[in-house]
């Protein structure tokens, strides 16, 4: 039965799936799933098909670099060829060919990170037709994918690319335990969420803690109504997903086997349990919101229990409670500056978190989680540090930019790529009109992959979205209609 | 305290309010930049402080014998802070309704509704704002200076079924006292754009109709007061309560709060005024950058929020980072506030700091955070240092709009405050644990 509707399926699936069939004996062919019936198959469905235009040879010169690795560079140069980072250092001898600009007085960073970002998933006008973050109908949404509600056109993309952000992750919200997967996009204009995806990124799953799956499912008189029945229902979803990755594995251990008889009825695919099973093997990283130091905490030892870590808790207005824990398990935390107290389990917030996270040793994150706070997350992260230094922590400018450069780099698995200019990284950076952590700076020019996307001095040439284009500007008030 | 019941009577301060033991002594800040919310600024100046009171405030000041000496040198010391529409003092946990009464949802107390009756001296927010500097706040009911935050969290509460008025703000300062009043009942708030068309019945036309309405009811009440009591007057369209809260407004004694973003429903509301002869403030304004000549020409003032550039209401379509030095420019009273959750009271320099980044001159941008909301909602004693005024004001590790820059030191009305906050305890238990 399963074998007949792959062979009906083929024909309708891609030119590549044809073609592995064709390859294979007649034999191996019966028993040949369909790549949509086959989680192994194609775990790439929906490619990115990003591709930054030619970025050529240039240096930026004479700035102060804050390099994202916890060094400051005075008269630093940095070098960019083809879209990557060729060097960076004090002064450097600029290369034959390059084109040279002048960043003298002026500051230098990676491009700001920030992952933990809605933008395209609530997109801006905020009316109901574009509410597509929650999928608030079951606490476990495991099988849906925030790029398939990312809406490109969202005005709140070029804002941001504005603030410095070249690199986002989306999240779906977290109504629920499990919410979905999120993605990680590229700040570039586009007409579909895969031109902005990030080559190579991993995929990240978005849990929930605490009061929203609580009270978004007990308002509805159905599990999870106490944080007791949360944990019930992580516990009882990873049981399910270890299960499912074993008679997946058993499945392909016999085709592997070559069995004459082939490997038998393959088991019947399942989108949620293909997100948490890949968690399970480690290609998927967990991205956790949750609040409170107790109920991280509990997180810990469930991701300990069935054998996954868990990458990032999310807006952890706690975790300055258990920098000794976060540090053990290598957990990030992306948190905020001055939110605190808008619900129960945010009443604890500080503004030195993120500082005493750091201080502790573990990988502290700013984060925005809103539309306005991402075109500002320096001056976010300067209240982190200024609050830190308050308390007497010796927390430089230098080692701050990490909160929102290379630490939420690690957080997404794309710190090999970008988030410090280090030489062979993605050149995405931020040249700032001065020190990127004073409310009077501004983004001067702003690069991903080497590709000027943000010209401060040029606004015509700075990305709008569709939304924006055409419609009626100032003029109208002051037209001469009578 | 005597000073807020002096502020409540509208009687001009009293140095004898202040006289005690506890409160006998002399502070003198020397060599810092002081600014006094005026758009004056000087450099080296000496500020002495003798019982909550300015004695002196400029360079080349004698130091009295005994005096507190402290070394401004690299600081800057402003005028305290104002929040111009907030629910501080109103507001502990939001979601936690028990904790938060910046909403109300009765239709008989819509204008009548009086914030200030619910404010709580003892919320942890006060001792936030005033660590940050904010020395004033303004309590303005819920959801007229409309900016949901969080909202796919569902953490904010829909507010479709609010009442189209949302009732008479209230002025508080933030010092450590039981009572925190300052001024009551100074005017009526009112949404007017696409959220009050919600209410109204889901047009923006029927807000104008019922508002006009209301305005008429009121003003043939007062004209009207003892037949209304023998049942002797048509019916009306608000309660006995809110014809009462709205016959200062509808005379134009009172302000008339109206919260409104697109340029078009801003050149609507400066109509009305016109036609009704009622005193404007408007609130939001985020449109108000393409009508600015038109307002200036009203001489309304204005509440903005300078950060608002995101159009994700279709009213703020065209928000922009540059509206606050737009308007400024075309001569507008240009008031800077920030988002009227209380728990981020002092995120208020930021906005002001943004507001410079985009083109506001920074002394303006000051005044606009310290002495132009004093002067516009009634607190003389407060916004500006000069002598003889009891000290409210704030002394600065350097710029006060700089993030990275912390207040040092904090009086409200004569008295220094501890700049402590539950959010410190927290932070001093932890850091090293």
């Amino acid at each position: 039965m399963v074998a007949g509707l792959a062979l009906v399926l083929a024909g309708c699936a891609t030119g590549q799936a044809t073609k592995q069939s064709t390859d294979k004996n007649r034999d191996d062919d019966k028993a040949a799933l369909a790549q949509g019936l086959d989680p192994a198959a194609n775990r790439d469905p929906f490619p990115s098909r990003y591709k930054p235009a030619p970025s050529g040879l240039f240096a930026l010169t004479g700035a102060t670099v804050l390099t994202g690795t916890g060094q400051r560079i005075d008269n630093g140069t940095v070098i960019v060829r083809d879209g990557r980072i060729e060097a960076v250092g004090a002064a450097l001898p600029v290369p034959a060919g390059a084109t040279v600009v002048n960043a003298t007085g002026r500051y230098i960073t990676p491009g700001i990170i920030d992952m933990h970002s809605h933008l395209g998933v609530y997109a801006s006008p905020a009316v109901e037709a574009h509410s597509d973050g929650n999928e608030a109908t079951a606490p476990n949404t495991a099988e849906v994918w925030a790029e398939h509600s990312v809406w490109p056109q969202d005005p709140g993309f070029e804002r941001a690319l504005r603030g410095g952000v070249t690199t986002l992750k989306i999240l779906p919200g977290s109504a629920n335990l499990f919410g979905g997967r999120s993605v990680t996009l590229k700040n570039v204009p586009a007409r579909n969420v895969q031109e902005m995806k990030f080559p190579g990124a991993p995929y990240g799953l978005k849990m929930a803690c605490g009061e929203n799956p609580k009270r978004v499912y007990g308002g509805k008189g159905r599990a999870p109504a106490s944080r007791m029945s949360n944990v019930a229902g992580y516990r009882a979803a990873w049981i399910e997903a270890a299960e499912y990755r074993r008679k997946w594995d058993a499945y392909y251990e016999k085709q592997k086997k070559g069995d004459d008889k082939g490997p038998g009825d393959p088991p019947k695919r399942d989108l949620q349990l293909d997100t948490l099973a890949d968690v399970l093997r480690g290609e998927i990283l967990i991205q956790n919101h949750c609040y409170r130091a107790d109920e991280m905490s509990v997180m810990l030892d469930i991701a300990k229990e069935f054998g996954y870590s868990i990458r990032a808790f999310h807006h952890a207005t706690e975790a300055y409670k258990i920098g000794d824990l976060l540090k053990e398990s290598g957990t990030c935390i992306a948190t905020w500056a001055h939110w605190w107290g808008f619900k129960m389990e945010a009443y604890d917030g500080v503004p030195a978190n993120a500082a005493i996270v750091h201080h502790k040793g573990a990988c502290a994150v700013i984060h925005s989680d809103d539309e306005t706070l991402i075109q500002h997350l320096t001056k976010e992260t300067a209240q982190a540090m200024a609050e830190g230094r308050y308390l007497g922590l010796d927390i430089k400018d230098e080692d701050a930019i990490t909160w929102i450069t290379a630490n939420p780099a690690k957080a997404i698995g794309i710190q090999d790529k970008t988030g410090t200019l280090e030489p062979g990284k993605m050149a995405d950076i931020v040249v700032w009109s001065g020190n990127p952590f004073s409310i009077y700076t501004l983004a001067d020019l702003v690069y991903i992959d080497g590709v000027l996307m943000h010209d401060r001095a040029n606004p015509p040439a700075q990305p709008r979205s569709d939304f924006e284009l055409g419609q009626s500007g100032p003029e109208i008030f002051k037209a001469g209609v009578k | 305290m005597n000073t807020v019941k002096k502020a409540l009577l509208g009687s001009v301060f009293a140095a004898l309010a202040f006289s005690g033991a506890a409160l006998a002594q002399t502070i003198a800040i020397q060599g810092a930049t002081l600014v006094t919310g005026t758009g004056v600024s000087l450099t080296g100046a000496t500020i002495i402080i003798q019982n909550g009171i300015i004695t002196a405030a400029g360079t080349g000041a004698a130091i009295p014998a005994g005096a507190t000496l402290i070394d401004g040198t690299g600081k800057v010391i402003t005028p305290g802070l104002f929040v111009s529409s907030s629910d501080l003092g109103i507001d502990e946990v939001s979601a936690v309704p028990q904790t938060n009464d910046s909403s109300a949802e009765n239709k008989d107390f819509a204008v009548a509704y009086d914030p200030s009756y619910s404010v709580n001296p003892a919320s942890t927010l006060l001792p936030l704002a005033r660590a940050g500097g904010v020395t004033r706040a303004v309590v303005m009911p819920a959801a007229a200076f409309g900016d949901g935050a969080h909202t796919h969290e569902g953490d904010t509460a829909g507010h479709a079924d609010e009442p189209m008025f949302h009732g008479q703000p209230a002025v508080i300062h933030t010092g450590a006292a039981p009572d925190i009043l300052v001024r009551t009942r100074i005017g009526v708030a009112l949404p007017f754009g696409e959220s009050a068309a919600s209410n109204a019945g889901g047009s923006r036309s029927l807000t104008v109709a019922i508002l006009k309405a209301a305005l008429e009811d009121a003003r043939h009440y007062g004209a009207n007061k003892a037949a209304f009591n023998q049942g002797g007057t048509r019916d009306y369209s608000l309660s006995r309560q809110d014809l009462e809260a709205l016959l200062p407004v509808a005379k134009g004694e009172a302000p008339l709060f109206l919260a409104v973003s697109r340029a078009a429903d801003i050149r609507l509301a400066l109509r009305l005024a016109r036609e009704e002869k009622l005193k404007l403030v408007l609130l939001g304004v985020e449109e108000g950058w393409i009508v600015a000549d038109e307002i200036a020409a009203a001489g309304v003032p204005v509440v903005v929020k300078p950060t608002t550039n995101i159009p994700n209401r279709f009213e703020i379509q065209r928000a922009r980072l540059e509206n606050a030095a737009l308007m400024e420019k075309a001569g507008v009273n240009v008031i800077i506030t920030t988002t009227a959750d209380g728990h981020y009271a002092n995120q208020v320099r930021f906005e002001a700091g943004t507001a410079v980044a985009y083109g506001m001159p920074k002394d303006k941008a000051l005044a606009a955070i310290t002495s132009r909301p004093a002067a516009l909602f009634g607190v003389p004693d407060a916004g500006v240092i000069a002598v003889g005024k009891p000290a409210d004001l704030v002394l600065w590790g350097g710029d006060p709009l700089e993030p990275t820059v912390l207040a040092e030191k904090v009086f409200v009305n004569g008295t220094e405050q501890s700049l402590q906050t539950r959010a410190r305890a927290l932070e001093q238990r932890y850091l090293n644990r």
